[in-house]
This record gives C-alpha cells, sequence and structure tokens, in this order.
C-alpha cells in the first residue's frame, strides 16, 4: 500500500509538468516529423503520404545549400565575436570601471529591448544615404556601402546588429565568472611576473571555460533560429544573401504553403542543432575545465 | 647577514583612512624562521604582501639581500610564496602546477622536468604528478603549493596562513613537514598565522602584531616567560593567563586585604598593578590558609584537567594533572611561586620588570 502511494506521488508530480510538455512540445514534434512525409498545402484536407521525397528533394535543392551556408557563416560570425566582446567588455568592467551598474544596465540593456524594435532602428540607421553608420563611415571618408540592398553586406548588417544585441547578454555571465576567480591566482602570476596576456591565456581564460562553452551553445542555437532581425530588415534578400535555414523554412511554410518540406526541413534544423550540440559536449573534454 | 630588512614601515590604503601598519621595524637573519603572529586585522597578512611586493610600501624602506626593494616587482625580489588557500592552477595537473614558474620564466624544458621531479621527490609527489589538484587530499594540495616555491630555487619563502585550511591533524604533520624543509634547503621563511601553537612550535623567533604595531619580538622562549605586555601574555599560551588585579604592598601582593604571593617591591612600583599567572604555574596546596578556589567548571583535557573558579571575585584557570580527582570538591587551595608571576602596568598593561622575575632556573 506505502509503495503505491509512493508511486502515486511519483506520478503526481511528474505528471503535471509532463502535461503541457506533451502537449505542446513532443505530440507537435511527432505531428511535424509525420507531417513531412506528406505533401499537404498548409489549406485543403487533402494530402498525400510521399514518403521521404520531401527530404530528397531538400537535400538535392541549391537552395537549401546556400541557406546552410549562409546559416554557417552567421553562425561563426555572430558567436565568436560574441563570446570575444562579452569576456572583454566584462574583464573592462572589472578593471577599469569597478562593478559600474550604469556601464553594465547600458550593455545589457540591448538584450531585453524586443529584436523587432531594435532591427526597425537598426534599418534606419543602415539606410544608405541618410543612415547614421553611413554618416559616420563619410566623416572618416571609409567606403559607404549600402548595407541591406546589397547582397554582399546585407548579411554582414544582420550580423553586426546579432552581436550588438548579444554581448551585453554574454558580458553579464562573464562578469559572474570572472568575479569567481580566486584573485590569489593572479598573484601567483605577479610573483612569477606574468605578462597581461599570459595571465588571459594560463589563468582567465581556462577558468572561465564552463561559462564559455554555455554561451557557445546557446549563441549557436541563438543564431540557428535567428528569424526576427532577417524578416524585418531583409526578408532574406536581397537575392537570398541572407535567407538562412530557418528563414527558408517560414518562406516553404507561409509563403509557398508546402507545409510537407517545411516540416522536413525544421527536422533537418532540429538534428543538425542536436549534432552540433553533441560535438561541442564532446569536444569540450578537452578546453573546457571544472 | 641581514636577509630582509624593514625600516619605518607605514601602510596606509587611503590618505584618510586608518593606518594598517605603522612605523614597522625588524631585521630578519639569513637562515630564520620569522612567525608574525597576531588576531586578524593587526597587519601580519599585509606586512608578508609588502615584502612580496604584493602591496605597495606607503613610507620606509623595504631591503632584501642589502638591496632597497621597495620598487622592485615581485618576481624580480627572489623569493617565493605560499598562499593561504594554496592558490593551486585548478585546470593545470600537478606537474603543471609546480611547473608555473618555470614555464613563465621560460626555462629550457629539459630543465623544467628535471627540477619538477626532483622537487615531486623531496615532497612525496611523484605518484601525482598527473593528477588535477580536486583529485589530491588537502595535505597534497598544501604539498603542491610548497612545491610551487620550492622549484623556484630561491633563498627566501614567504607563507601565509598555509595550514589554515588543514585539519588539526594534518596541520601538525605538514608543521614537522615545513620545518624540515626549512632545515634542509637553508631558506629564510617568513611565515604568517595566527595560531599562537604554531608560532610557538615553528619558530625561530616570534613577531606578535597587534593593531599595525609590533608588541614584542623574540625567541617563543622569550615572549613566552617574559611577555612584554598584557596583549602577548595572553596571546601566547594555551590555556590563557590569568590576569589579576591586585594591590601593592610592601612585601607583598594583596586581594582585598588577603595576601596573595610574597613579593618584595621597590617604591617605584605602582600601588595597583595586574598580576599575570600561567594556569600551569599555580601550586596546589593542602594548607588550609591558603588562596581558596571556587570550582565552577572542570574540563577534562587527556593528559591535563583544566580547572575553571574565581578566588575573590576574579576569575581564574588552574591547569592540574588529570589523576587528581576534583569532580567532587568545591574548593581548591592554591599557592602562587613568585618567581612565575608576571607584572603589568594597570593603565598601560606594560610589564613592570622585576628582579624576581628575571632568574628562572630552566
Amino acid at each position: 500500500m506505502d509503495r503505491l502511494k509512493g508511486y502515486g506521488k511519483i506520478l503526481f508530480f511528474v505528471g503535471i509538468p509532463l502535461v503541457p510538455l506533451l502537449a505542446f512540445w513532443f505530440i507537435p514534434m511527432f505531428v511535424s516529423l509525420w507531417l513531412s512525409t506528406t505533401d499537404w498545402d498548409y489549406i485543403s484536407p487533402e494530402f498525400n503520404h510521399v514518403m521521404l521525397e520531401n527530404y530528397q528533394t531538400i537535400l538535392t535543392s541549391g537552395n537549401f545549400y546556400a541557406a546552410l551556408k549562409n546559416t554557417a557563416f552567421f553562425s561563426v560570425m555572430t558567436v565568436i565575436p560574441t563570446i570575444i566582446f562579452g569576456l572583454v567588455f566584462a574583464a573592462l568592467l572589472k578593471k577599469v570601471m569597478k562593478g559600474s551598474t550604469l556601464f553594465k544596465s547600458l550593455l545589457f540593456s540591448p538584450w531585453i529591448t524586443p529584436m523587432v524594435a531594435m532591427s526597425i532602428v537598426w534599418t534606419w540607421i543602415f539606410q544608405p544615404d541618410v543612415g547614421l553608420l553611413n554618416q559616420i563611415l563619410g566623416w572618416f571618408h571609409l567606403p559607404q556601402p549600402s548595407w541591406l540592398t546589397d547582397s554582399n553586406t546585407a548579411m554582414w548588417a544582420i550580423i553586426i546588429v546579432t552581436i550588438w544585441k548579444n554581448a551585453g547578454w554574454a558580458m553579464l555571465f562573464y562578469a559572474d565568472a570572472l568575479s569567481k576567480i580566486p584573485n590569489e591566482l593572479y598573484e601567483v602570476g605577479k610573483m612569477e611576473g606574468t605578462s597581461w596576456w599570459q595571465n588571459s591565456k594560463y589563468i582567465t581564460i581556462p577558468l572561465v571555460s564552463p561559462t564559455t562553452l554555455f554561451l557557445v551553445i546557446i549563441s549557436l542555437i541563438d543564431a540557428i533560429q535567428a528569424y526576427d532581425q532577417i524578416q524585418v530588415m531583409t526578408q532574406g534578400g536581397p537575392a537570398g544573401s541572407t535567407r538562412t535555414l530557418l528563414y527558408l523554412y517560414y518562406q516553404m511554410a507561409f509563403e509557398q504553403f508546402n507545409m510537407g518540406q517545411a516540416t522536413a526541413l525544421s527536422t533537418i534544423i532540429v538534428i543538425l542543432t542536436g549534432v552540433l550540440a553533441f560535438l561541442l559536449f564532446y569536444t569540450s573534454k578537452k578546453w573546457v575545465h571544472y | 647577514m641581514k636577509k630582509i630588512s624593514l625600516k619605518n614601515i607605514t601602510k596606509q590604503y587611503d590618505t584618510n583612512q586608518e593606518k594598517i601598519l605603522e612605523n614597522f621595524n625588524l631585521d630578519i637573519y639569513d637562515k630564520e624562521f620569522i612567525v608574525l603572529v597576531g588576531p586578524s586585522g593587526c597587519g601580519k597578512s599585509t606586512t608578508l604582501r609588502m615584502i612580496a611586493g604584493l602591496e605597495s610600501i606607503t613610507s620606509g624602506e623595504l631591503s632584501i639581500n642589502e638591496q632597497v626593494m621597495n620598487d622592485v616587482p615581485s618576481k624580480d625580489r627572489g623569493i617565493a610564496m605560499v598562499f593561504q588557500n594554496y592558490a593551486l592552477f585548478p585546470h593545470l595537473t600537478v606537474f603543471d602546477n609546480i611547473a608555473f614558474g618555470l614555464k613563465i620564466r621560460k626555462e629550457d624544458k629539459k630543465v623544467i622536468k628535471e627540477r619538477v621531479e626532483e622537487t615531486a621527490a623531496k615532497l612525496g609527489l611523484t605518484n601525482y604528478l598527473k593528477r588535477k589538484p580536486k583529485d589530491l587530499s588537502g595535505g597534497q594540495r598544501q604539498r603542491v603549493a610548497l612545491g610551487r616555491a620550492i622549484v623556484r630555487n630561491t633563498n627566501i619563502f614567504l607563507m601565509d596562513e598555509p595550514l589554515s585550511n588543514l585539519d588539526a591533524k594534518l596541520r601538525i604533520q605538514m608543521r614537522e613537514e615545513i620545518i624540515q624543509l626549512h632545515n634542509q634547503l637553508g631558506t629564510t621563511t617568513v611565515y604568517v598565522t595566527h595560531d599562537q601553537t604554531e608560532a610557538m612550535t615553528m619558530a625561530s623567533r616570534i613577531v606578535v602584531l597587534k593593531d599595525g604595531a609590533i608588541q614584542q619580538v623574540g625567541t617563543p622562549h622569550e615572549v613566552y616567560m617574559h611577555p612584554a605586555n598584557m596583549f602577548v601574555a595572553s596571546f601566547i599560551g594555551s590555556p590563557t593567563i590569568n590576569f589579576l588585579t591586585v594591590k601593592v604592598t610592601s612585601h607583598a601582593l594583596k586581594i582585598d586585604e588577603q595576601k596573595i604571593v610574597e613579593m618584595p617591591l621597590d617604591n617605584s612600583t605602582p600601588n595597583e598593578i595586574i598580576i599575570g599567572v600561567r594556569p600551569e604555574d599555580i601550586e596546589l596546596v593542602s594548607e588550609p590558609d591558603a588562596i581558596k578556589l571556587t570550582i565552577h567548571r572542570v574540563e577534562m583535557m587527556g593528559a591535563d584537567k583544566y580547572v575553571y573558579g574565581e578566588i575573590m571575585g576574579q576569575k581564574l584557570t588552574v591547569r592540574v594533572h588529570n589523576e587528581l580527582d576534583i569532580q567532587s570538591k568545591q574548593h581548591l587551595h592554591i599557592k602562587l611561586n613568585p618567581r612565575k608571576v608576571h607584572l603589568f602596568e594597570k593603565e598601560t598593561g606594560k610589564a613592570i620588570e622585576t628582579f624576581v622575575k628575571d632568574t628562572v632556573v630552566v
């Protein structure tokens, strides 16, 4: 009887949180897996089972590989600078402006501002003729690209906005990680006469490595899922230069109403994300020190 | 030979803040084991950190090996330091931790390997070289921290409460090991602790500090037998020394007209003074007219018993042999030996030098 009671308790406590998880996560996931084997057009009640045809179409289309390339480029170019800026800002915050909350909040404020609102503001900044950025570049007699309307620079513009938004967020995590490094370790360094670079290489970077792993994984997933800024600023253009995998998915599903292919693509994105996260965790044994 | 010399050293973090250390003067000689001891906030760690070059010196002169070192960077002072919390790099192996300084100084790889292995052998760490600090016990970590100092081949060691994180048993063992290393390597060591037992057992000379000022410098025997003031007397020795406020008459010291101890003192002695008597220096007697101690509490310490009580309203602790049965008693009769009574001025707490105190038969 007691044992039954125990099981009942477990079922009760595990069951309640499991309900929303099932309703909004597991079931939709299986439904979309099933959808990805159909040719449903999002509207009509009829559809056919096409098995793996959707996957075949995607994996052989040039659009997919172009978007994959864009996603990879976007991810690398946003994740690495976000990490570097975050660490540099946190180190500056610790050294130069000891715990300045004002500076901290200023750097963090982009992260709490909605991406959509920020993207609209940045669209104005990137405006080629009267935008702030080209004005400033003009003062220094630097080239003034057309930013969002040029397929060579549009991706860079999106990258800049994304880094700008995320660096302050990364800084906050690094600020905490840095504050946990015992000062004695730097004193050991001082006794031996370590340079600034040696301090970073032997002490700071290894000791914040768990934070780095966390930030890399979260911002990588964030990069793969980037949508708002692309939707507001370029809609995947010009000439597909800012079309990432997720944006391609959006266009397939809600512009072309090709739900079957779109869900197949989303499945591929999920698998890709999973593989990347696994790889990161796997290799982290070599460079993350707990 | 003077190894380290501190002349009128003063430390102040901010001009309007209190001075951490004022007019600190100390000469440390070759191969000495100097222990700086005092309660927290007395300036002992600050002093050590100034010698190390981790803190700037506000005024005064620091010389090491007869050279002024005030503005010389830590790495060029020819010293090695052992930190309180070991300060090991958690991501490096024992080998790399010990080798850290040599690597930074760009020593040859072969030399590094040789020196690290030799040091590890000295400390019994040979089998642990590939481990990370988290896989070591507290004592082993402490040894690695010592190894990092030894491998540098310097002859001045600074140690900042290196044993405070170890449990009591290990502390005694490491105490022994540090002393052995000190003798074996022929180094000059400056050791900071708040533990008077460590100071007494390890030091060749003790420096007792309080509120940024030196209270007394001397061998463990000197500071124990001839404390310069009440602070030193109470800080050194366990259980703590007893202080009694007494009246001075021509031939004896009295509390409320009862004679406490016979002691002919000259006329310059103030009327009221404080005497210090160590709990182990109190004799038990059977004469009923001796001083009567009312027992409050008895602590069994193993070899000894500590008897806490009072005489004429003043608290007194007596250390007695464990075989003495006092559990059933309410009173004890005691006698003070005039040779073992320390006299202090009531106002300043300073020791009063008397003829009785000078000669102690060892």
